[in-house]
């Protein structure tokens, strides 16, 4: 299974409540809850992923939220209660693919940006699309955009860790991932740091490198 | 001739019931600090002729026209309240009917379930509309009948109190209102969206609830 190409690799230590509550409403396999500890691997090709799931769950008691085959890539998302089984699960996808951790790409941002004190009709468009809170008018946005995508997951966590925001909308899969998160200005200005910091600090190989 | 079961008026719509809204309405979307009226009647069918007055007598939008197995549900909104007023007598007047008319709302349940656990979240969360529950808030959920009056409730309980819509079903034999937050903004609200629906008068009607 050599020709697996490993995309993401993210590993999150807790899930934090909203986090968990998004996941809640948009996973379509079990469900995780607040401070499990998570694992997303995205890979290329995306049908592969039927087979990391399988060895994940039966080297481990892991349980599986999303298995998303898209266009291009697979996605999935592993939790458990204790990290070493997340982790445990997550050594055993790697042997698989003769990948090691550091062979996930290094994760780029492609856009962040704060859009400050929404209009009541831009938060309507918004509102239609996102799966987690509503945003309402007066609030800031922030968006990021971050390729691979399963490190959007990573973004949203550690901004959730850091300040009191709202999450709107994870995607963690496709081309790129992308955050959506809404608060006072106060809030956002510390979260959209953390988010930022969260992925660029993340190692890996760079991009257009196999 | 049409039996008008809620005709109800909000001043001003909350931010969040706003984007709510915003979020389920199929039609027009209001925006927060506009009036909006909610007509229900029956037979459902019906509501088509009542947007059709609505829409032709004044300024207003209309964002939702549902017709469900029994009743047909209509809200319109405009940012101005002597707009949405005048539709709603204009929508009366057609249907020779007075708001003294429509059925008094009844509160046919009303629980709070505190420090909801992490479980019991994630299944509320699929179902729901509008926030987010979080594990460990408080969970606010009260039924009223006829369904339209859930709008009320739920508009008058973001007035009182810091707490987030998660759901508001306001069509169909039952309204339906979630709320979730921490337990001090719970206790506020349940009692602000008991006394808005106690508030408001009506004609006595049998309930169609069988328990």
């Amino acid at each position: 299974m050599a020709d697996i190409e490993l995309r993401s690799y993210v590993y999150l230590d807790s899930l934090q409540p909203q986090h968990a509550a998004f996941l809640g409403t948009v996973a379509k396999g079990f469900l995780p809850v607040g401070v499990q500890a998570s694992l997303f691997i995205e890979i290329a090709p995306g049908i592969a992923i039927n087979h990391l799931t399988d060895v994940a769950v039966k080297a481990t008691r892991v349980t599986p939220g999303m298995q998303i085959v898209e266009r291009l890539y697979g996605l999935l998302e592993i939790h458990h209660d204790d990290q070493a089984e997340v982790r445990r699960a997550g050594d055993t996808i790697l042997r698989e693919i003769g990948a090691t951790e550091g062979s996930r790409l290094k994760p780029e941002i492609l856009s962040s940006q704060v859009i400050r004190h929404l209009d009541d009709r831009q938060t309507q468009l918004i509102n239609r699309v996102r799966h987690g809170h509503m945003i309402v008018a007066g609030q800031s946005l922030y968006t990021l955009e971050v390729q691979p995508a399963a490190n959007a997951a990573l973004a949203a966590n550690e901004a959730e860790k850091a300040a009191r925001i709202k999450v709107l909308e994870i995607v963690s899969f496709g081309s790129l991932g992308r955050v959506y998160l809404a608060g006072e200005d106060r809030d956002i200005d510390v979260a959209w740091p953390a988010a930022e910091n969260a992925v660029k600090n993340l190692s890996g190989r760079p991009h257009g490198h196999k | 001739m049409a039996d008008l079961r809620s005709f109800v008026f909000l001043d001003s719509l909350q931010p969040q019931l706003a984007a709510f809204l915003g979020t389920v309405a199929k039609g027009f979307l209001p925006i927060a600090g506009e009036a909006s009226l909610i007509v229900e009647i029956s037979p459902g069918i019906e509501i088509n002729r009542v947007t059709d007055i609505a829409v032709k007598a004044t300024d207003v939008r209309p964002g939702m026209q549902v017709v469900e197995r029994l009743y047909g549900m209509l809200e319109i909104h405009s940012p101005s309240q002597a707009d949405v007023r005048q539709a709603g007598v204009a929508i009366l007047e057609a249907l020779g009917l007075k708001e003294a008319d429509r059925i008094k709302p009844k509160v046919l349940s009303s629980q709070v379930i505190k420090h909801v656990d992490d479980l019991q979240v994630q299944l509320i969360n699929r179902n729901r509309q509008g926030m987010m529950l979080i594990a460990r808030e408080s969970l606010f959920i009260m039924e009223v009948e006829p369904a339209g009056y859930a709008a009320f409730a739920a508009n008058e309980a973001e007035k009182a109190s810091e707490i987030n819509v998660i759901d508001v079903r306001m069509t169909g034999a039952f309204g339906r209102v979630y709320l979730g937050g921490e337990q001090r903004d719970i206790d506020v609200a349940s009692v602000a969206a008991t006394k808005a629906i106690e508030s408001l008068t009506g004609r006595e009607a049998k309930s169609s609830r069988k328990d």
